[in-house]
């Protein structure tokens, strides 16, 4: 991932982009090829995890969903009809395991707690375990700024930005389809989420300021 | 000031720059777990080893791991699939390495391979499916549990970080 000082234009003659990476390392993978395969898991995992976590995972359960998605991938890597459309397999397959992985967990609450807590109940996909909106470890105002906007969002719009934010920059179009964002011929729409959010950091002078 | 910025607009330099902030900043607050992709890249690699697997899920055992804010030196995970249930007690071991106790429901003897990067540990259950792998180091590990008699499919783990 990191362009060495003698080839910088390498990777991105030989793969312009993430889906067209997966969808390379997919077909080596049939043919026998291991070794791009591993690369794709280094590059696609931080996007998995974010969406795991997105979803309402907690951080082991994430890192479970995360190892499950490879695994799905691999045992039915003969299977996938389209190589191309493996980086969108791979978000879809995250998102249904994290909802399935956190849907279980609220189960086996419900079947362990002998009252049901409705204080607890609604909260909990929206629940992001740790730091406030303020924390301390978020030393710039600007940052500080940006979090608590963002917290102001619907829960929906966390949960997309949160992995749209995740994708580099030529791929925002695979992630962004695979999510649900609408991507039409000039690009992609900003969509209401990052609408609402630029709206909000505009009318922050912290932001503006900083 | 307060621009209203439509949605239907394609994004522009501002709106990258928004999420490219976003992302360092979610970062920082939730960092991916260190290790987490060589955890996975050898869970690719055991499942090429066992075909005819069974997947066990984890069960989180409900705060009994923390309480009181006090530090507690064992922790215990539960994974759990239709046929086979495993719950392990991690401590630290007397040479300062990770000490595995596990139990195995139905209670019967299996045969329990621990399998990390550079080898595998080999335990059995009791009849009532109690095993000890006394002295483990740490790093990545992943456990395939068969039963002792050949009956059933071999149930393995996620990749856990001892």
């Amino acid at each position: 991932m990191t362009p060495t000082a003698d080839g910088p234009g390498e990777t991105d003659l030989a793969s312009p982009t993430l889906a067209a990476r997966a969808s390379m390392a997919l077909t080596a993978y049939r043919a026998g090829a291991t070794a791009p395969l591993a690369q794709l898991v280094r590059e696609v995992t931080p996007v998995l995890w974010r969406i795991a976590r997105a979803q309402g995972c907690e951080r082991e359960e994430a890192e479970d969903v995360v190892q499950g998605v490879w695994l799905a991938l691999v045992r039915s890597a003969e299977t996938i009809r389209e190589p191309d459309a493996v980086l969108g397999w791979l978000v879809v397959s995250a998102r249904r395991a994290a909802w399935r992985a956190v849907a279980r967990r609220r189960e086996d609450d419900r079947r362990t707690t002998a009252l049901p807590d409705p204080e607890q109940t609604p909260g909990r996909e929206l629940r992001f375990d740790g730091p406030a909106p303020d924390d301390a470890v978020l030393t710039a105002e600007r940052d500080r700024a940006l979090w608590r906007h963002f917290l102001r969002l619907p829960a929906r719009c966390q949960q997309l930005l949160r992995f749209v934010a995740t994708a580099d920059r030529p791929d925002y179009a695979a992630i962004a389809e695979a999510t649900g964002m609408k991507v039409t011929a000039v690009g992609i729409t900003r969509g209401r989420c990052l609408a609402k959010l630029r709206t909000l950091l505009d009318q922050d002078e912290g932001w503006l300021g900083a | 000031m307060s621009t209203e910025y439509s949605a239907d607009e394609t994004v522009d330099a501002r709106d990258l720059a928004v999420l490219a902030d976003l992302a360092r900043v979610l970062d920082t607050l939730d960092p991916m777990p260190v290790g987490i992709v060589d955890r996975t890249l050898f869970a690719l690699t055991l499942d090429r080893l066992h075909t005819e697997v069974m997947d066990l899920v984890r069960l989180e055992a409900p705060l009994a791991a923390v309480r009181g804010g006090q530090t507690v030196h064992a922790r215990t995970i539960t994974f759990t699939s239709e046929q086979v249930t495993a719950m392990i007690t991690l401590s630290v071991s007397p040479s300062g390495a990770v000490r595995v106790d596990g139990w195995v429901a139905p209670a019967t003897r299996f045969d329990i391979e621990l399998h990390r990067p550079d080898c595998v540990l080999h335990a059995q259950s009791d009849d009532d499916g109690a095993f000890v792998l006394p002295d483990v180091p740490a790093g990545p590990a992943g456990l395939v549990l068969r039963r002792a008699d050949g009956t059933g499919p071999a149930v393995s783990t996620p990749v856990i970080e001892l």
